[in-house]
């Protein structure tokens, strides 16, 4: 039996995996390991700088060169992807709209422009300006929050009044506790309690301050945990995103993963992928490395969401990059002079991987290499995520468009 | 192939992904997590310097090497890395002896009804605990009368035969839980096969787990052996124990680095049942004769069932079933991670692993868990009160067979 196979567990891989599924398609994810959703946010940046920061972000496409891949899909099929997620995963409680950014603190302070975020995390939003107090339990590592508010008021994009207060709490026992442990300790009742009264006598009278706190404010319950929080410290609450392991984006990731198990989609994860079978021009099927043998898994279509360099959708040696699943074609390689003296100028490489046509179609000499592959997220040429803030914004949408391109083959 | 297990803790990047899965460091904090007790502590040890006794907590139910992002072997590494340490620090006699299902079941089976009713007395559980460190309340096999060997021996055999496959049924199905074995028997010939049950031992599994290389390794050499030559033949292997299935196909490589072609042939021969009729029924071969079973049935898959790479065959198997209302379980480990949960110092860690899964079992109002491996089942069932079968128990009723 043919199936769509969907490479990769990442954003991109995992929503184009859902809609497909949605429609009805039957769909194997094969992925090396768990994705990168647990190491990020959750927050869905659509544009945040290009190359000055964007305050309306949907507008702001226009201005991208041809050839990236915003522009490559169009602004509809961007403004769709936008608002797809939170439609479709209600209980996630996506805020915003890709209309205007709104602008939240990072764990080191810093001021980022994001599109779209949870609830928690967009409660955090500092353009209405006010006062915040952000604070921390001392066992959490990694987690400043006097620098935090030393930058956040230092910021030139904001006027916030910040403090900071610290809580010298027990998590467990732990002289270093993980978010994962403190939200695991939050979702307890007692423990709940416990943490949030040294809290309260950290941070004192909140005076109708806001309360910026580590983002590990539960997992499957954290809804009813930020609302207890809230209470117990008489003040409206929001998560600063930590230093992996991310919360939130931990219950992306498991909220995704429900809805696929819910529509029966088949899920490999921490198999390889090694090669791709040729028929004519078709992939006809994926050789992956599973235990004891390679096996293969025929293959109506193909997605490769296997990331960029960072992740393995891109190899990289002393001559140059390849792609190392289907061996497809890859643009903007820097070859074997990549060397750059300027250690923070945007590099050759940031913005190197698979061209593809609307359809997510990886494109050679401008022609199609093959009909059934669709390439979509980190991998695609033409962006350089980590400057513009554009990497869950291209995720969805190119991995929308890819889905929405295999059901109308499908349906034909 | 050869394979360089510990080479691969270079390629972490310190995510953590690995420790938010964990279900061991979410239990307990006596153990650090995969990241800590894995890559980042190996650096230091050497032969004669075990850095720390908190491996020993590890379950080895492998999790943490199915989610790495960068391919590093975590479990792999942990489980060499405790290897060493027993070595070094010597093996308790329980290690020694509840990793030896066939010296046990050797031993219980000639007086099977006795050993059975002993070992169900309150007295001799306390016994056990305190001198052999078996926690009174685990979850332990009763030993069946008659072997699955000699059943199957006497069996009588259907004609019509179209292909043959090779059946591995492993300790359990043998000793424990014949009735088990012969459904397997009895589902593969309703689909075509001719089922061989050649003579067999143990694949190594359990000593393995407890970090008893040496005997491991004869015990697996002994049991491919007696398969690779219906391997060499071109035969199937099917095993209805995920985790013994697991074992020849990477276990044995990857952990005790056994490097044998024999084995590799077996391993590539080697078939989960439920993998093997999934198979079938993708290819459209598989009989689809069954009758409704109106159920209400969680299915859990153990850990090392997802070592296999092959999703949930089970799962979508007993979804052809009418009327049987299946429902996934979305847990990563029951706790009892082989003998890990058997043991007086790791039960209660085992239980509170496993709590999510008893309380989902409890929610469900189920009439009973289907999960593939054998200890998971009584550590399930013991845990929730709840039957727990293997799901081919549930294909096997509603084949009517």
């Amino acid at each position: 039996m043919s199936r769509v196979l969907v490479v990769g567990a990442g954003l991109s891989g995992l929503a184009c995996a859902l809609r497909l599924a949605d429609a009805g398609a039957p769909v194997t994810v094969i992925a090396a390991g768990t994705g990168s959703l647990q190491l990020g946010g959750a927050t869905i940046d659509l544009l945040g700088y290009a190359p000055a920061l964007v305050q309306q972000p949907l507008d702001a496409l226009a201005g991208l060169p041809a050839d990236h891949p915003y522009s490559v899909l169009g602004r509809e099929r961007v403004v769709a992807a936008t608002g797809w997620l939170a439609e479709r995963l209600p209980a996630l409680r996506l805020r915003g709209d890709g209309g205007t950014n709104m602008l939240l603190a990072t764990a080191l302070g810093a001021v980022r422009p994001t599109a779209v975020a949870p609830a928690a995390v967009a409660a955090g939003d500092l353009r209405p300006g006010g006062r915040v107090v952000f604070a921390n339990v001392r066992p959490l590592r990694d987690f400043f929050p006097a620098l935090i508010a030393a930058n956040v008021a230092a910021s030139s994009e904001v006027r916030v009044e910040t403090r900071a207060a610290e809580a010298d709490v027990d998590v467990r026992g732990d002289a270093d506790a993980s978010p994962i442990a403190l939200a695991r300790a939050l979702e307890l009742p007692d423990q709940r309690a416990r943490i949030t009264a040294a809290l309260r006598a950290a941070i004192g009278d909140a005076g109708g301050a806001r309360v910026g706190l580590p983002a590990a404010l539960g997992v499957d319950g954290h809804t009813d945990v930020a609302e207890a929080v809230s209470d117990a410290l008489g003040a409206e609450v929001f998560e600063v995103p930590t230093a992996p392991p991310s919360v939130p984006g931990i219950r992306l990731y498991r909220a995704l993963l429900a809805e696929l198990r819910n529509l029966h989609v088949r899920l490999i994860v921490g198999s390889t992928v090694v090669a791709g079978v040729r028929a004519g021009d078709r992939i006809e099927s994926l050789d992956v490395q599973v235990s004891g043998r390679i096996r293969s898994f025929a293959a109506d279509a193909v997605v490769l969401a296997t990331g960029g360099l960072a992740t393995g959708g891109l190899e990289a040696d002393r001559d140059g990059l390849r792609e190392p699943v289907l061996g497809l074609p890859v643009a903007g390689d820097p070859g074997a002079h990549r060397y750059d003296a300027d250690t923070f100028r945007e590099h050759a490489v940031d913005r190197a991987g698979i061209r593809v046509d609307a359809r997510m179609r990886p494109l050679g000499d401008g022609a199609v290499v093959h009909p059934n592959v669709h390439a979509v997220g980190a991998l695609v040429y033409g962006a350089v995520p980590w400057r513009e803030l554009s990497g869950n914004g291209l995720a969805l949408a190119t991995g929308l468009a890819a889905a929405d391109a295999i059901l109308e083959e499908r349906a034909a | 192939m050869s394979v360089d297990i510990r080479g691969s803790l270079d390629n972490c990047v310190k995510c953590t992904i690995c420790e938010t899965f964990c279900p061991v460091a979410e239990a307990t904090p006596l153990f650090p997590g995969p990241k800590y007790a894995g890559p980042q502590s190996e650096r230091y040890r050497e032969p004669g310097t075990s850095v720390d006794a908190s491996l020993d907590y590890c379950s080895g139910c492998g999790i943490c090497t199915q989610v790495c992002p960068q391919g590093v072997d975590i479990a792999e590494i942990n489980a060499r890395a405790r290897a060493q340490m027993r070595t070094e620090r010597g093996m308790p006699l329980r290690d020694r002896l509840i990793a030896r299902p066939t010296l046990v079941g050797r031993l219980a089976q000639p007086v099977a009804p006795v050993a059975n009713a002993v070992m169900r007395t309150g007295l001799a559980r306390r016994a056990a605990e305190s001198a052999l460190g078996i926690h009174r309340d685990a979850a332990l096999p009763s030993f069946s009368v008659r072997t699955l060997q000699s059943r199957a021996r006497r069996r009588r055999r259907p004609g019509g035969a179209t292909r043959t496959v090779v059946y591995f049924h492993g300790c359990a199905a043998n000793y424990n839980e014949p009735d088990v074995g012969m459904m397997a028997i009895e589902v593969l010939e309703h689909n075509g096969f001719e089922v061989i049950v050649p003579p067999q031992g143990c694949c190594g599994l359990p000593l393995q787990s407890n970090g008893n290389f040496r005997p491991a390794r004869s015990y697996t050499r002994e049991l491919v052996s007696r398969l690779a030559p219906l391997a060499r033949d071109g035969h199937m292997i099917v095993a209805n124990s995920t985790s013994c299935g697991l074992m020849l196909k990477r276990e044995a490589r990857e952990i005790l680095g056994i490097d044998d072609p024999d084995l590799a042939l077996v391993g590539e021969r080697m078939f989960d049942i439920c993998e093997l009729l999934r198979d079938l029924d993708d290819a459209g071969e598989l009989r689809t004769d069954f009758h409704p079973l109106p159920m209400r049935v969680p299915y859990h898959q153990p850990c090392q069932g997802r070592g296999h790479g092959f999703g949930k065959p089970a799962l979508d198997l007993l979804r052809l079933i009418p009327e049987l209302e299946v429902i996934e379980t979305d847990r990563e480990c029951c706790g009892v991670a082989g003998t890990y949960g058997l043991k007086k110092e790791k039960y209660e860690i085992a239980m509170r692993v496993g709590a999510s899964l008893f309380a989902d079992i409890a929610e469900a109002r189920a009439d009973c868990t289907a999960c593939d491996s054998e200890t998971c089942r009584w550590h399930i069932a013991k845990a929730t009160g709840v039957p727990a079968v293997h799901p081919l128990e549930l294909l096997h009723r509603a084949y009517r067979l």
